[in-house]
This record gives structure tokens, sequence and C-alpha cells, in this order.
């Protein structure tokens, strides 16, 4: 069963130089094509550029945040986990009510995001 | 209040083909799901604004889109509620539903629950930095939103599935630095023959290994991600070889990344089949607790069956058989179908899912969820992601006589987050056998209670919800 094996293992593997250091700090990358409709919204103050149809999620992430709240307890920075509405680690603010899931809310234009920290923060339903 | 035939909550593989076969067969559907759109997790489609962005897509894609496109061309005869979440389950079939549109309590003669699964990952230090996120999750972000969750990224953990990602994201154009799987080569090949099984799916699984030989991406088996670090985001991820038990045991390597995709398998969705009583039990390999099922997908709760990885985790074709059987067998309790043409229909599919079985346990074996990961969590890694409890405040909690869950929760707050536990409570569970020698089957699976998806209170506090879930109780 050759198709079970290992790639040959070169000199490091898991660590190939780095051909394009500008594109790594990048994080979410939209595919090329035609989006459809733009809209725009505000994450923390912050304008930010999307199309119809993205969650805030995507949104964020396509413009290169990943953080999108801090924890109420430790401080802990969270973002995207599950992408499916399941572990509620991506909670925010919008248009004022609170514990909202980026990753099942559509974007619309004029919406005001905001990330929650430990001081905002109230307690989950 | 709504009353209906026979209700479907899920519409992925398993809950389509629940639709098909009992439309076919005469019966009133109406088909729930909360996504905007057919397909479940596996053949999940973009929101109309962003599907005429093609993105790659992977070897199952063309028999989803067959399956997509039968029960559409049947959607004048089904009634297909999107968006709709079903939160909570009342006696005698009664759904309590968020529709777009305020709320509804549903009445159903017959009820499928068809609500899929979700991923497991073992908890281990760093694992709640963003960048962080589970090979689904970046599957979807890539299959739903057409955006590209990461640039450098490692797939780590255990299935066939990573091998799915691995050669997704990189088709897309990331850089997909390696595939991490927990299995030893040698558990792969020890279930081979059994795996021959099923020469089709085997081809498919063969297909995936040579995608990732192509585009050189390494493919460590017998090793584990032990942590992750970054300042405020990802930036570096520890692996490190591991035994047959999953446990590290050194050769620890760094790798610079922004996006680990972490996933251990699949944990069946049941809160809703809990909450009608059924009979549950343990089942470690089919994902934790499932309903107790007869051949013909039936629980011990009446009118209710369920089918595809809501009962076990068993993949999108055995989802697919399974939604089948429990479509024709609840025509056939609606007296929609004849004894005779119900015969003559689920022979086949019966013997089908019985021939599935030897294939789907040689996988369920070779990518178990291996004891040692349990251990990759140090004391001051959160185990609950919601409540942000430690390894060490749970195990205090533990030692203070929260051996079983409620005084566990009590103690700690564990599993009181809004996920409900589903994140922790396989984690949590399973260190608490291990702490008092019984296995997990003994020490029990979460309560659930409704609401299991957020609902706005304001609209349960108005008056027609009062009347109408008095009625229900
Ligand atoms: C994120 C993710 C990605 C996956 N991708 C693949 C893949 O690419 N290839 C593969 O072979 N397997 C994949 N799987 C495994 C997958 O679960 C099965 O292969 C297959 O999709 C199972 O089919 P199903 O019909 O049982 O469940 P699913 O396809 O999961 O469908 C369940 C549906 O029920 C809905 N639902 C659940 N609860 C409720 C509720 N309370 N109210 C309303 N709707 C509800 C969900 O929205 C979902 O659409 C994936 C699993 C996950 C979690
Ligand atoms: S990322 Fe898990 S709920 Fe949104």
């Amino acid at each position: 069963m050759d198709a079970m094996n290992d790639v040959d293992a070169k000199a490091d593997p898991l660590n190939p130089p780095n051909d394009d250091p500008a594109k790594s700090r990048g994080f979410g990358r939209r595919m090329k094509g035609d989006r459809g409709t733009p809209v725009t919204f505000t994450f923390d103050g912050q304008l930010i550029e999307a199309f119809e149809g993205e969650t805030i999620a995507a949104a964020v992430l396509a413009s290169g945040v990943r953080m999108l709240r801090e924890t109420d307890r430790r401080g802990e920075p969270r973002g995207l986990f599950c992408n499916m509405g399941i572990c509620f680690d991506c909670l925010v603010e919008i248009n004022g009510a609170t514990n909202q899931r980026a990753c099942q809310f559509s974007v619309a234009d004029g919406l005001k995001i905001k990330s929650q920290t430990s001081q905002s923060m109230e307690p989950c339903p | 209040m709504m009353q209906r035939d026979l209700v479907i909550v899920g519409a992925g593989p398993a809950g389509m083909a629940a639709a098909i076969a009992a439309c076919r067969a005469g019966s009133k559907v109406t088909l729930i799901d909360e996504n905007h759109a057919i397909g479940g997790q596996i053949y999940r489609q973009s929101p109309a604004a962003l599907s005429g962005l093609s993105v790659p897509t992977d070897t199952n894609a063309a028999h989803g889109k067959r399956l997509i496109d039968e029960l559409e061309s049947l959607k004048e005869q089904i009634e297909w509620l999107p968006q709709t979440s079903v939160w909570g389950y009342f006696p005698d079939r009664k759904l309590a539903v968020r529709m777009r549109e305020g709320w509804q309590i549903i009445t159903a003669q017959q009820v499928i629950l068809a609500t899929g699964a979700y991923e497991y990952v073992a908890p281990f230090p760093g694992w709640t930095l963003p960048g962080v996120m589970t090979p689904g999750g970046a599957q979807s972000m890539l299959k739903g939103m057409k955006v590209l969750p990461g640039n450098r990224i490692l797939i780590a953990g255990s299935g066939p599935f990573l091998l799915v990602v691995a050669a997704l994201l990189h088709a897309a154009g990331g850089n997909v630095v390696g595939v991490v799987e927990t299995a030893r080569r040698r558990d792969a090949l020890t279930h081979l023959p059994a795996l021959l099984s099923n020469p089709k799916l085997l081809l498919q699984g063969r297909y995936y290994f040579k995608q990732l030989r192509k585009a050189r991406i390494p493919l460590h088996w017998g090793h584990v991600v032990t942590r992750a670090d970054g300042a405020g985001s990802l930036e570096r991820v520890t692996i490190s070889a591991c035994d047959s038990a999953g446990k590290p045991c050194g050769n620890f390597s760094t790798v610079d990344v922004d996006t680990l995709c972490v996933g251990y398998g699949f944990i069946p969705r049941t809160e809703l089949t809990q909450m009608t009583r059924c009979e549950m039990e343990y089942q470690e390999l089919l994902g934790g607790w499932i309903p107790r099922l007869d051949q013909r997908l039936s629980t011990s709760a009446s009118g209710i069956r369920v089918a595809g990885d809501g009962g076990g985790v068993a993949g999108a074709m055995v989802a697919e058989l399974e939604g089948a059987v429990a479509g024709l067998t609840a025509s056939h309790a609606l007296g929609d179908l004849t004894d005779k043409a119900y015969k003559q229909q689920i022979t086949p599919l019966t013997r089908r899912l019985r021939k599935s079985q030897t294939f789907r346990m040689a996988l369920d074996r070779i990518y178990q969820i291996r004891p040692g990961l349990l251990d990759l969590a140090c004391p001051d890694t959160t185990i609950c992601r919601c409540e942000e409890i430690s390894r060490k405040e749970m195990e205090d909690g533990i030692q203070f006589g929260g051996t079983n869950i409620s005084t566990l929760k009590v103690i700690t707050r564990i599993g009181m987050g809004p996920c409900q536990g589903k994140m922790c409570w396989p984690t949590v569970s399973r260190m608490i056998a291990k702490k008092e020698g019984k296995s997990v089957a003994e020490i029990g699976n979460l309560r659930v209670r409704p609401p299991i998806s957020p609902i706005n209170m304001s609209d349960l506090l108005n008056e027609s919800f009062i009347a109408e879930s008095s009625e229900s109780s």
C-alpha cells in the first residue's frame, strides 16, 4: 500500500522557507471572483468592507482580524473556532446586543459590531 | 400551533434522503434546518449571494449535487423551513422552533431527528488562541463563505477528514505545511483487510493520500500537537511523536503557522434526542452518547427516529442510507406506504447498511480518541471554554466530591456556559472516569434543557407563547 506512505521528509519539512513574508501577514483571504453586492459595517469603529451573504466572522477574518473578543475571567483572546454555531467562542456585540455568534450572523450595511472585553461582557444568557 | 404529519430536523444527507424517501412514498413532509440551504455539513451550499463564486471541491461534491437536485425537484411537495432552529422538544412530539420571524410550536405525528455531529477537540495549551480552529470550521469557511481561513496552515488531529480538509485548503491556495495524525501508520495497516471490504471508499482514501503527496504536504503519522503559542493569536505550534495511547513521547519540533485546524473526530448532536427521553447508550467508537436504535432507526420514544451522524457517527454514505430507512419507516407508520411496498423498498437498504459496518468499524478503531490525549492539557489549560475553567480547577472540583455531573457543575461551573457542555463534557467525563476508575458510561451524560440554541427572551414572554406552551406541558 504505497498510498499509505509518508511524503519523503526533506531537511525540515515543517519549516520551508517563507516565500512571501508579506502574504503571510494577512490571515483570511477571499477567493477571487465576483462577490456581488458590497456592504460596509464597523468593527470596533473600524470601517470594514464586506459582501452580502458573508457572515460577520467571515468578513472580519477576511479583513485580517482574528481576535473577536477577550474573555471575562482570564482575559484570553478568542476568535472563530467551530464556525458552526456550537462553541460560542465567536461572541460579539451587534448593534448593542451582546453575546451574538459572529459565525451565525450575516453582515448588513451599517451594522455596528463591537468586540467584547472582560469589562464589557455581561453574563451569557 | 402547527400540526404536521412528518417533521424532519436537519437537511444533511440523512435528512435529505429521509425527505426524498417519505415524499416519494406519498407523505407530507416538513423539513427544517437552521442553515439557509439544504446540504448539511458535507454538502454545504453557499448563500445565494456568494454562489456564483467557484472554489475547489472534494470528491463527494458530484454525489451531493445529485442528492440536492433530487430534493429540489420535490420542493413543491415539501414544506421547507430554512433558517429555522428547533430549540426545544416537549412531550408528544411538540417541537419548539425559532423561525426567521418569531417562533412556533409544531406538533408532529412522526419525527426524524437528523441533526448530525460536531467536532471533538482534546484540550491542549493554547487551544483557545484565535487562529486555532476545527478542520470542519475551516472547510465551511471556504465552502460556504469562499474565504480561505489562513495562510500557513497546519492540520492536526485524527481521521480521514483531515486529509480532505488539507487537500481542499491547498487547492484553494493555502500553504498547508503538514498533516499531523495521532494514529500510527501500523494502526492503519492492521485494519487494512477490513478496509478492503469497501474498495470504493478505500480508493477515495487513496486519492487523498495521493493528492497530499502531489502537493508535497507531509503526513506525520503517530504525532500530536502538544501546544499552540502566540501573542494575541496563533504564531507557533509544537508537535511531538506519540505512542499508541496518543501520549507525546519526545521528538518535539515547532512550526510557524498562522492557522491550526485541529479535530479528533465527531460527536453526535443529541440534544433534541435526549429531550425526547428515549433510551440512550454510550458507544465510544460511535462518538459517545447515542440513542438506542432498532434496525429501522426507531428510538424507544414513540414516533421518534434518528438518522445519520446524530445517531452514531458513521459518515455521509451511511447517513444517507439511514435517512432513507427512517423516511420509509415513518411513511409506513403514517399509513402512506403499504406493508408490501415498505418491505420491498426497505430490504435492499438495510442490507447495504449492514454491509457498510465492517469498513466503518475499522476506521473507527484506527482513528479512535486515544486516552493519552487527555494529558495534553496542563494544570492551567482551559478545559471549559465558556466558563474558563482550567484543568486544575476541574480536578480540584472532582477532589471536592464533584464526581458526577451535577455536583461538578455546582462546584466549578463547568458545562454551565452557553455551549451547554458540548465542547468540554466529552473531555471532562473521560477525565472523571479515569480519576474514579470508572467507565465513561457510568459517569453519565449532561442534561439538556431548552432552549438548546439562543432565543429571544421577549419572543418567549409574549402571550401566545405562554398559551401554547401551557398546552404543550
Ligand atoms: C463542520 C463539519 C464538516 C464536515 N465535512 C465533511 C466532509 O467534507 N466530508 C465528510 O465525509 N464528512 C464531513 N463531515 C462529517 C459529516 O457530519 C457527515 O459526513 C455527514 O454530513 C453527516 O450527515 P448528517 O445528515 O447526519 O448530518 P449533517 O450533514 O451534519 O446535517 C445535520 C443538519 O442538521 C441541522 N440541525 C442540527 N440541529 C438542528 C436544530 N436543532 N434545528 C435545526 N437544524 C438543526 C444542521 O444545521 C445540519 O444542517 C463534517 C462534519 C462537520 C461537523
Ligand atoms: S465559532 Fe463556534 S459558535 Fe461561532
